[in-house]
C-alpha cells in the first residue's frame, strides 16, 4: 500500500511538500484553511529576503521542477530585476510570469501606465524608478503614459486582483493590448500595476499583441500574485490527484502506532503514516503568540503558560530565539519591548525566530527525541525569514523525506537520529 | 568654530530655542509686536511634551480648592484659545464615576459640590455645567461601565490637537516675519566679555550646515531640555533645572466611549480615557525620567498599569485594540520631596542675568492649557527689555485658519473629495483648508487619499510640505496625523515619502528611507501593546515589507 501522507497547510511550502510526496507515489491529503503568508507574496521569488540571498546559489533541479509544475513562475538562468510599487527596483531569483523583467535585454525606455487608481501614481513612480541607481547605470528612462485601462468608477475602486481577473476575458485582454500598442509607440516595454490576469497568461498575450514587453510591477499587500498562486495551486493539486480538505487541524496524535490527525470543525480524524506541518510561522497563523496578556486587568492572570503555541496541538517542540519555548518568568508573558522590528541593529524580528525544532525537517519533542512521522516545512521550520523559493525548497525536501521514511524500516531512522 | 558673533552675521532681536507650545507661543507673541525673531527647534515643532500631551485645554480644575485664581485664569485663557483657534477645539465631556468602595453617598455629594464650584468658571470657556447621575443613568449613557458605583458627575472640557496648535503659532509668527528653523540645534549660546548673550551657533541636523545668528535676547523654551540648553551658554544647568516627569499614553482604535472617563489607577493616581479625534487615548503615567529626551518611549509595564486602571471601571477595554503608544516628558518645576503627581504645573521665568548671562531667559514648567499666558508673560519681559511698548494681542488676533468657519460640504463639493476628508481637512486647517482645496483641484492626483485612516490627501501633504516647515515623513505625520491611525503607516508612509521627495526635489530613495524610519519608529511604539492577533498582523506587515524592500537596514540600495 502506498504510504499515506497528510500535509497541514496549503501555502507554498505545503503545496511543494504535497507535490514532492505525491511524486514518490504516496497517497497525499492536504488539509488547509487559508493561504496565510503565501497570499501576501509580491510576485518576486527569493530564497530568503533578496538582500540575504546568495546570488551564486544554484536553484536545485526539483525546485525548478516544482516551479514548472505550478506553471506561473519563471526562473531564468540569471537573476531578474523587478520594479516595486514603492519606487525602487531590485533583483529577484525568479518572478511571477506577469512581472516585467527589467534585466531583459534591450529594455531602455519604459512606459508606466497612468491609471486612475488610489494606490497607483504613475508619475511619482516613473520619477522614482528613473532615479534608481541600477536604472540610471543602464540609462533606463521611465515615463508616465496615459492609457485607459480602467473603465468607470467601479473599476477605479476595485481591488487590484479583481481588476486583474477582468483580463482573463480574452476580448478585454485584446482590447487592452490594442490600447497599449496605440499609446506606447517608441517604448521598449510597458509597466502596469498588478492587473494582468489571474488564471490566464494575459501579460504574454498582451506583449505579443502590443509587440513590446508588457508586465507588472510587484503586487502590493495580498493582491494579484498571491491570488495567482492560490489558483495555480488548486489546479496543480487536482491534476496530481492530491486530496484537499478545507479545515483546521486541531491535533496531531503521535502516541499510537500510526499518526492521527484530528480536524477542528467536524471532529473528523485522518489516519496516516506521516504528517508534514507546513502551517506557516507567526504570520501564517501556524504558530500563535498567546500570552496571558488579555488578563491584564486582573491582579493575577489565570495561569502562567508558554507564551507561544502551535495552532495544532502536537508533541513537536517550538523554539524562540534559538531556545526551546517554555514557561517564562512573568505572569504576563514576554517583555514586549524587545520585539523590535528589523533594523540596522537587528536583522530579524524576535518573533521571526519562532519555529518547530527540526533535524533535517524531522520534528522533535520537548525531550529532544525525534517524533516519528512528524515533519515540518516552510516558515514553520525556519528560524529566520523565508522567501518563496526557500519555502519551495523546504517543502520539497520535507515531502520527499516524509514519503521516504514511510517505506524505510524504522530502525534506520533511529540510527540516523543519534 | 568662532566664539564670538561677527558683524556680518544675520541679526535678529530674539532667538527662541524650542518649537513646543511655549516657544512657538513666544515667537508669535513677539512677532506680533513687530520684533525680529528666529525660532530654532532641534527636532520638529511639537516633538516633545506639546505633541505628546493628553490633547486638552483644560480649565485647571485641580487647582480649584488650593488656588481658585489659577482655575479662573485657566478658564479665561481656555476661552481666549477658543476665540483665536475655534477650528482646533472639540468638546470632551467627562464622566467621573464614583466607586462605591470609596464610601457612602456623602462622597458623591462632595464630588457633586466640587464640580458645582467649578461650574462658576465654565461660562468663561463656554463650558456646560456639571450634572449628577445615578448608577442607572451612567449605564444608559456609557454602557461599558460595569464597576460598582454609587453614581457619577459629568463636567466639560475642551480637546485640542497640540501639534496643530504649535504649528498654528509658528505659522503666524512666520507670517509676521519670524524665521522658523526646524531640525536645527543650537550648539552654543554666544556671550560677550561682560557675559551678556550676543548670538547662537546653530547646526542643521539633516544637512550638517551651520552658522551664527546675532541677537540681543535668547529665550530658552526647550521644556525638559532646559538644563541642557542653559549649559550651552556655559551656565550651571542647575539654574534651569526641572523635575522631568515622563507621561505615557496608549492609543486605541476608534472612539470607544461617549464620554471621557476619569478614574484612578492601582496606586490611587488619577487616570482617564478620552475619545480624541478618531481614536481613544488612555493616560497617563507620571514618573521621574532621566533618560534620553530625544528618544522617549513607553514600556509594556506602563501600558499594563494604565489598562489595569481603566479596566476596573470598564472591563471591555481589555479586549479593545491598541494601535500605539506615545510618550513625552513634562518639564515640571523642580522640587525635592513631592511625588511627581503632586508637583506644580505652574510656570516660572528665570532671568539668567543673576547668573551672569544678561539677556538669557529660561521658561520653566507650564502646561499646554496655559501656554498663551506664559508666552505673554515672557514676551512682556522681552519687549520691555528691548524697548518695545506694543501690548500683547495673542488673545484677540486669530491664529491662521481661525478667522472664519468653513462650510465643509461646500469644501467637499468644490474639490471633489468626500465629506470625511473635507471635515478632517477643515479641522486641521480651518479657513486655510480653502487654500488646500485649491491645491487639490490644481494638482494631478491631488485628491488621492494617501492615508485612509485619517483621510489625508496627496495635495494636503504637498501643502504642509510647502507651507508648514516639513522636512521628513514624521513631520508630515505630526501636521496631518498621517500614519497615526490603525494601519500604522503601513500603506501610506511610502507614498508620503514619494510625495515628499517630489516636493523637496530629493532623491526618491531618501523619501523611501524616511518612510521606513517613520514606520519603524511607529512599530516600536506599538510593540509594547501588541495583543495576540496584532502580533500576527505585525508579522504579516513585516513579511510584506520584506517582499518589496528586503530586510536589514531598511535602507534601499
Amino acid at each position: 500500500m502506498a504510504p499515506r501522507i497528510v500535509v497541514v497547510g496549503c501555502g507554498v511550502a505545503g503545496t511543494a511538500a504535497a507535490w514532492s510526496a505525491a511524486r514518490t507515489g504516496a497517497s497525499v491529503t492536504v488539509v488547509g484553511d487559508f493561504d496565510g503568508a503565501s497570499r501576501f507574496m509580491s510576485g518576486a521569488l527569493d530564497f530568503r529576503t533578496w538582500e540575504a540571498d546568495d546570488p551564486q546559489r544554484e536553484v536545485a533541479e526539483d525546485v525548478r521542477a516544482f516551479c514548472d509544475a505550478i506553471g506561473m513562475w519563471r526562473i531564468g538562468d540569471r537573476s531578474a530585476c523587478v520594479a516595486t510599487p514603492w519606487g525602487i527596483v531590485r533583483p529577484a531569483r525568479g518572478r511571477d510570469r506577469a512581472i516585467l523583467d527589467l534585466a531583459a535585454s534591450a529594455v531602455r525606455r519604459i512606459a508606466v501606465v497612468r491609471a486612475d487608481r488610489p494606490d497607483w501614481n504613475a508619475d511619482l513612480l516613473a520619477a522614482a524608478w528613473s532615479e534608481d541607481p541600477w536604472c540610471r547605470n543602464r540609462s533606463m528612462r521611465f515615463e508616465a503614459v496615459s492609457v485607459d485601462l480602467v473603465d468607470g468608477d467601479h473599476e477605479r475602486w476595485m481591488p487590484d486582483a479583481e481588476l486583474a481577473a477582468l483580463l482573463d476575458d480574452d476580448g478585454r485582454c485584446r482590447e487592452v493590448a490594442r490600447r497599449l500598442r496605440d499609446r506606447t509607440g517608441g517604448f521598449d516595454a510597458v509597466l502596469t500595476g498588478p492587473w494582468l490576469g489571474i488564471d490566464t497568461d494575459a501579460s504574454t498575450v498582451i506583449s505579443r499583441e502590443a509587440s513590446r514587453a508588457v508586465g507588472e510591477a510587484l503586487s502590493l499587500l495580498a493582491s494579484s500574485a498571491g491570488l495567482r498562486f492560490a489558483r495555480a495551486r488548486d489546479r496543480l493539486l487536482s491534476a496530481i490527484g492530491v486530496t484537499v480538505l478545507r479545515g483546521t487541524v486541531a491535533e496531531v496524535i503521535t502516541s499510537g502506532r500510526g499518526i492521527i490527525v484530528r480536524l477542528q470543525a467536524e471532529r473528523d480524524t485522518i489516519e496516516c503514516d506521516a504528517v508534514v506541518l507546513a502551517t506557516g510561522g507567526l504570520a501564517g497563523g501556524g504558530i500563535v503568540y498567546d500570552p496571558s496578556e488579555m488578563d491584564v486587568a486582573r491582579e493575577v492572570p489565570g495561569a502562567p503558560r508558554d507564551p507561544f503555541a502551535s495552532s495544532a496541538r502536537t508533541e513537536a517542540a517550538l523554539a524562540f530565539e534559538g531556545h526551546p519555548v517554555s514557561i517564562v518568568g512573568s505572569m504576563f508573558g514576554l517583555d514586549l519591548a524587545r520585539l523590535t522590528w528589523p533594523n540596522g541593529a537587528h536583522e530579524s524580528w524576535a518573533l521571526d525566530t519562532l519555529c518547530y525544532i527540526t533535524r533535517d525537517h524531522a520534528c522533535v519533542d520537548r525531550g529532544g527525541r525525534v517524533l516519528h512521522g512528524v515533519w515540518a516545512a516552510g516558515q514553520a521550520a525556519s528560524p529566520c525569514a523565508m522567501g518563496v523559493l526557500g519555502a519551495v525548497e523546504s517543502g520539497v525536501l520535507a515531502g520527499r523525506s516524509a514519503a521516504k521514511s514511510c517505506s524505510d524500516p524504522v530502525r534506520d531512522r533511529c540510527a540516523w537520529t543519534s | 568654530m568662532p566664539i564670538t558673533a561677527v558683524a556680518s552675521d544675520p541679526e535678529v532681536d530674539v532667538v527662541v530655542i524650542g518649537g513646543g507650545v511655549n516657544g512657538t507661543g513666544v515667537a508669535r507673541d513677539l512677532a506680533l509686536r513687530s520684533l525680529r525673531v528666529t525660532l530654532i527647534e532641534r527636532h520638529d515643532l511639537a516633538f516633545g511634551a506639546s505633541g505628546n500631551s493628553s490633547g486638552m485645554i483644560h480649565g485647571g480644575v485641580r487647582y480649584l480648592t488650593s488656588n481658585p485664581k489659577v482655575t479662573r485664569l485657566s478658564c479665561l485663557d481656555s476661552g481666549y484659545i477658543q476665540r483665536i483657534a475655534p477650528h482646533l477645539l472639540f468638546r470632551i465631556p467627562f464622566l467621573v464615576p464614583v466607586d462605591r468602595a470609596l464610601g457612602s453617598s456623602i462622597f458623591l455629594d462632595l464630588v457633586d459640590a466640587f464640580f458645582g464650584a467649578y461650574d462658576r468658571f465654565q461660562p468663561l470657556k463656554r463650558g456646560k455645567p456639571h450634572t449628577r447621575l445615578t448608577p442607572a443613568q451612567v449605564r444608559t449613557i456609557e454602557p461599558g461601565i460595569t464597576g460598582d458605583i454609587s453614581g457619577a458627575v459629568t463636567f466639560d472640557e475642551w480637546g485640542i490637537d497640540g501639534a496643530r496648535l504649535c504649528l498654528a503659532n509658528a505659522l503666524d509668527a512666520h507670517e509676521h516675519g519670524a524665521s522658523i528653523l526646524v531640525h536645527t540645534t543650537v550648539e552654543r549660546i554666544l556671550r560677550r566679555d561682560d557675559g551678556a548673550v550676543q548670538g547662537v551657533i546653530w547646526r542643521d541636523r539633516l544637512t550638517g550646515a551651520s552658522g551664527t545668528i546675532r541677537c540681543r535676547v535668547v529665550v530658552s523654551a526647550s521644556g525638559a531640555w532646559a538644563p541642557i540648553t542653559a549649559s550651552l551658554a556655559s551656565i550651571d544647568p542647575i539654574h534651569a533645572r526641572v523635575r522631568p516627569g515622563k507621561g505615557v499614553h496608549v492609543v486605541f482604535d476608534r472612539r470607544l466611549s461617549n464620554y471621557a472617563i476619569a478614574t484612578y489607577a492601582i496606586d490611587g493616581r488619577q487616570v482617564f480615557l478620552e475619545p480624541w479625534e478618531n481614536v481613544t487615548v488612555l493616560g497617563t503615567t507620571d514618573t521621574d525620567f532621566y533618560g534620553d529626551l530625544d528618544d522617549v518611549s513607553a514600556t509594556s509595564d506602563e501600558v499594563r498599569y494604565l489598562v489595569q486602571g481603566l479596566a476596573k471601571m470598564m472591563p471591555s477595554l481589555r479586549q479593545a485594540r491598541m494601535i500605539g503608544t506615545y510618550a513625552g516628558v513634562r518639564p515640571t518645576l523642580y522640587a525635592y520631596g513631592p511625588i511627581t503627581n503632586k508637583l506644580s504645573r505652574e510656570h516660572q521665568i528665570i532671568d539668567h542675568a543673576q547668573h551672569g548671562a544678561d539677556g538669557l531667559y529660561s521658561m520653566i514648567g507650564g502646561k499646554l492649557a496655559s501656554y498663551r499666558i506664559f508666552a505673554e508673560e515672557m514676551s512682556d519681559v522681552v519687549a520691555r527689555r528691548l524697548g518695545c511698548d506694543r501690548p500683547c494681542t495673542t488673545h484677540v488676533v486669530p491664529l491662521p485658519g481661525g478667522d472664519r468657519a468653513v462650510d465643509v460640504s461646500d469644501l467637499a463639493t468644490a474639490c471633489g473629495i468626500d465629506l470625511v476628508s473635507a471635515r478632517r481637512l477643515a479641522y486641521r486647517h480651518g479657513s486655510r483648508s480653502i487654500e488646500v482645496g485649491e491645491l487639490i483641484r490644481g494638482t494631478r492626483r491631488g485628491a488621492d487619499v494617501v492615508c485612509t485612516c485619517e483621510a489625508v490627501t496627496d495635495a494636503e501633504i504637498r501643502h504642509v510640505v510647502r507651507k508648514e516647515f516639513v522636512r521628513t515623513v514624521d513631520d508630515v505625520a505630526r501636521r496631518t496625523r498621517l500614519g497615526l491611525g490603525p494601519c500604522g503607516g503601513m500603506r501610506c508612509a511610502v507614498r508620503c515619502g514619494m510625495v515628499l521627495a517630489d516636493e523637496l526635489r530629493m532623491d526618491p530613495r531618501e523619501g523611501l528611507a524616511m518612510a521606513m524610519r517613520f514606520t519603524h519608529r511607529q512599530a516600536r511604539a506599538r510593540a509594547v501593546c501588541l495583543g495576540p492577533t496584532q502580533a500576527r498582523q505585525e508579522a504579516l506587515a513585516i513579511a510584506a515589507f520584506r517582499a518589496h524592500l528586503g530586510l536589514g537596514s531598511w535602507e534601499p540600495w
